[in-house]
């Protein structure tokens, strides 16, 4: 069926009314991640500093959730502390980490200073120690694991980060069926299509004038096979498989508006058993109904149970009214069934920052903007800021060959 | 050297209004050229008068499909150039219409007869935007002032107001020598509240010869004085602030509702609009932002297009949109200010409403880093090859096939 745009919608946020903020609090990792964006230049930051970006971030944003992010943001030693003064200051917290260092007491002490959700960063390229040589599908045992965990402590949303490799996408109907079956317990997912700095002699890129040696950065490629992988194309893998699969909403490129730098689907469903999607009126509806109360656009809702009252907006959405008979069928057959808790879980496609005939293609209302030296900034782009003073621009060479610009890096 | 410096609107705090939820994708209006051939020549025009430029039918249907399926608007500025000049400016109208999104026609108006007017509100056209200001060629307009053109705005509104039924704007670039003149306007427009729907003043955005920056197209340095919106000196760089201040000299409790934000700098304003509600006689007050939330967003609810122009029947029952007090403080306010000029005159229940759009504008600034700060979420977008590029850069990418890229003379560190 492929995707349609003319039945999507695109999510209202923009870069000043936006529901997601970000900030980094170390740029250390207990972890080395092939194809990781973030270099080990400065260590952990002050805790002062954090407070000063999470309150401009706000300020700039007007976001509703915080990604806490790095690095890995659990061995930041004032971690606790971070996710208490966002939660004081009206946002949910939001976690984005690869688990490691995540215990039981650790896990309850930030659920007290009000942390809203969980984001584990888990695939099977991330030679994660005891994982090593794991297939995708091979990983949903560990994301049980952390599932499983956030479930016992209550209270706390789960979602999940997979960067998608072309060589791992035939896993992703496993992934997402993993997801299905853990409506309850999972309420998001991302599947982010690896992309980095592509390196080939036919590009030069630049820093105000200045040439830059984008060998520098960790992360990028001269491989184009691996950076290939579009969301388009990972809808498609998704669709062949599960019948019901239909995104309501997106975001479009900067320079490319036709690409899809965010695809969202959103199942309903409850324990074991799922009714179906929702349908772009609805997300349209309750996004515009929260800015009208609360001011401003959200991302997660902070419980993930939607309940049964959400089937009432099946007057305006065909595709809700059909999970709501599904339901009704489904409670038909076991009456047991209308006592169930009705979940929504998101699975979001993403295609991030890439270059596209040599212009930079960003999410147009990017939800992970950052503050840097008093800016928002993309997260993604954090470190051409912080290596080359600016944002990277890309261009073909024809004489004049400007000086090159060395970085130095700290390991 | 601070970015900071760089935010105009220090007297107005842009994160307080509405930040309109316009975007690349999803928006309320879009930009179409069926030519770039003009009959006069207006001073920081930002488009080559190319009178070869004209396009066909079929190519302006193309092009209005290829951007439609790239975003979804509510109207179509049909733009050049003078459209007007295009022989088939009626049937492109039409072409427009068909596609189910409202043409409004961006012209300077100059011989604009009722007959044509009539023909192309036959042929589905919504209405006007006129661009009229001093620093124009126009014909037996040459050397008046702002307030002296008020004359000509007064006949084309009259013009389109007789005839009924289209909308009716005005576009005004302000200049440092006529920004003197702005509360003239400002005092003419809202006394024909009735037949002026919305009026857009513009700072002057040029590129200087003599400016802090080389402009370069990949590594090819090239000479803006080859281009069309070159200035050969810098000039005062009027911000979209110092309109807000002009406007507010003529109607003291002006404020601003909505506004779009820069690409770079968020908060700077870019974009903003006021909406006032009075009667021809007598000015009450303006929308709040959540009134603006609530119009655009319903709109997308119900249509699924945020709202770009409206019909004069809809600005005329500006009484039906008091109602919009009931989540909005400053709606709230004029109406106390409406119900007490009641209760001193009743004569004032009798008199309609209506509803006029301020639009203040500060077009692309080059920050002292190089970065263009455009508007973010620009309604202005217009196809270039298979993109939507602002309609403000076509020129650039027309004659150099890139984008222009400027870099500080001096290095920053």
């Amino acid at each position: 069926m492929g995707i349609k745009r003319e039945s999507l919608y695109r999510f209202p946020w923009t870069k000043t009314d936006n529901p997601g903020g970000w900030i980094e609090v170390t740029d250390e990792c207990d972890l080395f991640c092939p194809g990781c964006y973030r270099h080990r230049l400065e260590g952990h930051r002050p805790l002062d500093e954090v407070k000063d970006d999470i309150i401009a971030c706000q300020k700039l944003t007007n976001c509703d959730r915080m990604g806490i992010a790095g690095g890995e943001p659990l061995i930041y030693p004032h971690i606790v502390e971070v996710v208490d003064f966002i939660s004081k200051h009206k946002m949910k917290p939001m976690l984005l980490t690869n688990g490691e260092k995540l215990t039981w007491e650790l896990a309850t002490e930030l659920k007290k200073a009000g942390l809203a959700k969980f984001h584990f960063h888990v695939d099977s390229g991330m030679k994660r120690p005891g994982w090593i040589g794991k297939n995708e599908s091979e990983m949903n045992k560990l994301r049980q694991h952390f599932a499983d965990l956030v479930w016992e402590l209550g209270g706390v949303q789960c979602g999940y980060n997979v960067t998608v490799f072309p060589s791992t996408s035939r896993y992703l109907p496993d992934v997402v069926e993993w997801c299905r079956k853990n409506i309850h317990k999972v309420h998001h997912i991302s599947l982010v299509a690896f992309r980095s700095i592509p390196l080939t002699e036919e590009i030069e890129y630049m820093v105000n004038r200045r040439k830059i040696d984008a060998s520098s950065f960790q992360h990028s490629t001269s491989d184009f096979e691996k950076i290939s992988l579009s969301t388009n194309k990972m809808f498609e893998i998704l669709e062949d498989h599960f019948s019901d699969y239909q995104p309501c909403a997106y975001l479009s490129g900067t320079a490319a508006p036709m690409t899809y730098k965010f695809l969202i689907t959103i199942n309903v469903g409850s324990k074991g058993k799922m009714y179906g999607i929702l349908g772009s009126k609805t997300v349209e509806l309750v996004q515009i109904f929260y800015h009208l109360f609360k001011g401003r656009y959200f991302e997660f809702l902070k419980n993930p149970v939607a309940g049964k009252k959400l089937f009432l907006l099946s007057i305006f959405d065909r595709k809700l009214k059909k999970a709501f008979s599904n339901f009704i069928k489904a409670s038909i057959k076991n009456p047991l069934r209308l006592f169930d808790k009705i979940y929504t879980q998101s699975i979001s496609l993403q295609q991030p920052n890439e270059l596209i005939k040599g212009e930079t293609n960003l999410c147009d209302s990017c939800v992970n903007m950052m503050v840097y030296k008093g800016e928002l900034i993309n997260s993604c782009r954090l470190d051409e800021y912080r290596m080359f003073g600016g944002p990277v621009t890309a261009v073909l060479l024809e004489n004049e060959k400007p000086t090159i610009l060395h970085v130095e890096r700290k390991y | 050297m601070s970015v900071k410096k760089h935010i105009s609107s220090s007297e107005i705090n842009a994160l307080e209004l509405f930040r309109m939820p316009w975007t690349m994708a999803d928006n309320s209006l879009t930009w179409l050229e069926p030519t770039r051939k003009c009959n006069i020549t207006c001073d920081a025009c930002f488009c080559t008068n190319d009178p070869h430029s004209e396009k066909s039918l079929q190519q302006i249907e193309n092009e209005v499909k290829a951007m439609l399926k790239m975003r979804r608007c509510d109207g179509m500025l049909i733009a050049g150039g003078e459209p007007l000049t295009h022989p088939q400016i009626v049937e492109v109208i039409k072409i427009v219409k068909a596609h189910n999104v409202k043409p409004v026609l961006l012209t300077n108006g100059v011989g604009l007869e009722p007959d044509l007017v009539r023909d192309l509100k036959k042929a589905g056209l919504f209405g006007f935007t006129f661009h009229v200001d001093s620093h124009q060629s126009r014909p037996g307009w040459i050397d008046k002032n702002e307030e002296e053109l008020n004359t000509l705005r007064q006949n084309l509104a009259d013009m389109v107001h007789k005839i009924g039924g289209l909308t009716c704007g005005f576009n005004i670039t302000v200049f440092p020598d006529t920004i003197q003149y702005v509360p003239e306007i400002v005092e003419w427009a809202i006394g024909n509240i009735d037949r002026v729907q919305s009026y857009t003043l513009t700072v002057l955005r040029l590129v200087e010869v003599d400016g802090p920056f080389d402009y370069y197209v990949g590594d090819k340095k090239i000479d803006v004085s080859e281009t069309v919106f070159y200035s050969p000196h810098s000039y005062e760089k009027l911000t979209s602030s110092a309109l807000y201040s002009e406007v507010r000299k003529v109607i003291p409790d002006f404020k601003l509702c909505a506004f779009l934000g820069g690409t770079v700098l968020s908060n700077s304003l870019k974009w903003a609009v006021g909406c006032r509600i009075g009667s021809t006689k007598k000015t009450y007050g303006n929308l709040g932002p959540k009134s603006m939330e609530l119009i655009q967003n319903i709109h997308h609810a119900f249509t699924g297009r945020f709202l770009s122009f409206t019909k004069p029947s809809l600005n005329r029952k500006a009484k039906s949109i008091l109602l919009f007090g009931l989540f909005d403080r400053e709606v709230r306010r004029t109406v106390r200010r409406y119900f007490s000029a009641v209760i001193r005159n009743p004569i004032h229940l009798i008199k309609r409403l209506y509803v006029q759009n301020i639009i203040i504008e500060q077009p692309v600034d080059i920050l002292p880093t190089g970065e263009p700060d455009i508007c973010d979420g620009c309604p202005n977008k217009t196809l270039w090859k298979d993109r939507l590029i602002s309609a403000c850069l076509l020129e650039f990418y027309l004659r150099y096939d890139a984008p222009v890229i400027a870099v500080p003379r001096t290095r920053l560190e």
